[in-house]
């Protein structure tokens, strides 16, 4: 009987993607033997490092020390299909964050301060959305991403390029992101208060209807769109500063989007 | 809590931020300029930062936070109520937004580290800043140490008297802050607190004793005539006590109080 994924969905990512996230994914996964060599080198470089760093300062999770979590893990990626269940360790922070590491054998990074932050069904979002990330390949892509990065590894007329093009990619895949934590909660408040996490205390989010478009921070979201002499819309304006990550206005207003227009027909096609 | 109807910055500001206050007030043109690139600023800040990853509070949302700006702002004189911002950041500090639509960014972490009356200082200090045009000036000097500080000789000329104002206005906001909150223990006490002494330890009584070993150890590695040498922009955190502890036991802070009591 499953606790989280209450109505059973099993989804596959492509159906909600972002097309050029969609693009990236498709790439990377093209090729079985490209995939294999990832794999290899990431085993046996990065991955053995970092595995090896997390298991020694970092707090592993497992189902004795929180079956809550584990059973988002485990349901998160009976949804989304992803294969390879992933390690969990939690990290102390401030900032509120949860990312993956790894290709050979994921590894799921949540920071301590994010769960008295979120609310249970918006944890089970987050984290469903992560798996979904599993599932796409996004950890490939994203060693590709580092490897560009390595200083003289490619020609800087090459590697600049090339990492401007993975920060783009990585702005849609949070979008997809998004789109899969709302798919896995049905709700689009406690989806949206999860991605507002830590910006304001829990209980003044808790007060705000995030799903009603008038409510107070999509007055602000829509300031942020509409600001003169911005250019216009987020991806564009996202695209102008080089910055790893897109502005939680923007994809708060693409996400309320989603729900309005293609959320209701995926899960539709999902019940024929 | 008493009211500072009518207050003026000139009347509490450092000595040497004094100068600056007196040229924007015979310069007006200067004053405009300076207005006008911080709101370019303020515009592209608000625009990427703060509407774009900060979250807007209201009186809706944060009854608590919001009135306390308001109050402090009533204390200080300072009129329009800026807008209020809350941004997830592990620091006690209030940023400042200025032009038009002057805006104060509190660091979430300020939030749950603070009590009321050195939220009241830190906002009062905040309130300061714009009632005294100091981002504005800032934002000028930064330009003026990054341009004309290539060039060695105007670096001697130009740098060292703009890096010591930037300084001192800040002294100045501290004792703004102080007028805001109108309590020494939270002001010493939030001082101490980004000094780096935990909330535990924070006893304004050990103030004398924070400064004296601060003073021995200025007068063993001559710490204020280094930070002339390499002009640094910001101060340091004890030397903010140190001087607003020499202001109130100058009578500064009483007397401006009794002149408005």
């Amino acid at each position: 009987m499953a606790l989280y994924n209450t109505k059973g969905l099993t989804l596959d990512p492509k159906t909600f993607q972002h097309p050029l996230d969609r693009q990236a994914t498709e790439a990377i996964q093209g090729s079985e033997v490209f995939q294999k060599i990832l794999q290899w080198i990431s085993k046996n470089s990065v991955e053995r490092e970092m595995r090896m760093l997390y298991r020694s300062s970092k707090a592993q999770v497992t189902a004795s020390v929180s079956p809550k979590l584990t059973a988002m893990v485990d349901e998160g990626c009976q949804m989304f299909g992803a294969e390879k269940k992933p390690e969990v360790y939690m990290e102390r922070t401030y900032d509120l964050t949860m990312h993956l590491q790894g290709v050979d054998q994921p590894m799921l990074v949540i920071s301590t301060e994010l769960l008295p932050n979120v609310t249970e069904r918006g944890l089970w979002g987050l984290i469903a959305g992560q798996m979904s990330a599993i599932r796409s390949g996004y950890c490939q892509i994203r060693f590709v991403q580092m490897l560009c990065a390595i200083k003289g590894l490619l020609p800087d007329s090459l590697a600049a390029p090339m990492v401007a093009l993975f920060i783009t990619w990585q702005k849609y895949a949070q979008l997809s992101l998004d789109r899969a934590a709302l798919l896995a909660t049905g709700d689009l408040n406690e989806t949206a208060r999860a991605i507002l996490a830590g910006r304001a205390p829990l209980a003044v989010l808790e007060k705000m209807d995030l799903a009603d478009p008038s409510c107070g921070y999509m007055t602000q979201a829509r300031e942020f769109l509409r600001r003169p002499g911005a250019v216009a819309g987020t991806m564009k304006s996202a695209k102008a500063v080089i910055e790893d990550e897109l502005y939680l206005a923007g994809r708060y207003v693409e996400l309320f989007d989603f729900y309005q227009s293609a959320y209701q027909d995926i899960l539709d096609d999902q019940e024929d | 809590m008493v009211t500072l109807t009518g207050l003026k910055v000139e009347s509490f500001c450092h000595p040497d931020d004094m100068t600056a206050q007196k040229m924007l007030n015979k310069a007006k043109w200067l004053a405009k300029v300076l207005e006008w690139s911080a709101r370019q600023e303020t515009q592209l800040t608000l625009q990427l930062k703060m509407l774009g990853n900060a979250f807007a509070v209201t009186a809706a949302e944060m009854p608590e936070l919001y009135g306390l700006l308001e109050e402090v702002c009533h204390t200080l004189d300072y009129a329009p109520v800026p807008r209020l911002f809350l941004q997830r950041e592990a620091t006690l500090d209030i940023y400042v937004y200025a032009g038009d639509n002057a805006s104060l960014a509190v660091a979430t972490y300020a939030l749950e580290q603070l009590d009321e009356k050195m939220l009241r200082f830190k906002l009062g200090r905040a309130v300061t800043a714009l009632k005294a045009r100091t981002r504005q000036l800032s934002l000028a000097a930064e330009a003026v140490v990054k341009t004309v500080g290539i060039i060695p000789v105007a670096r001697e000329i130009v740098v060292p008297p703009l890096a010591n104002w930037y300084r001192q206005s800040r002294l100045t906001m501290d004792r703004g802050g102080l007028l805001a909150c109108q309590d020494t223990d939270a002001a010493y006490g939030t001082l101490m607190r980004e000094m780096g002494i935990p909330a535990a330890l924070c006893d304004p009584k050990a103030v004398p004793e924070c400064i004296q070993a601060y003073q021995s150890g200025a007068k063993l590695t001559n710490a204020a005539q280094y930070a002339k040498t390499i002009m640094r922009m910001d101060l340091w955190k004890n030397d903010r006590l140190v001087e607003l502890y020499k202001w109130i036991q100058s009578g500064g802070y009483d007397d401006i109080i009794e002149e408005f009591d």
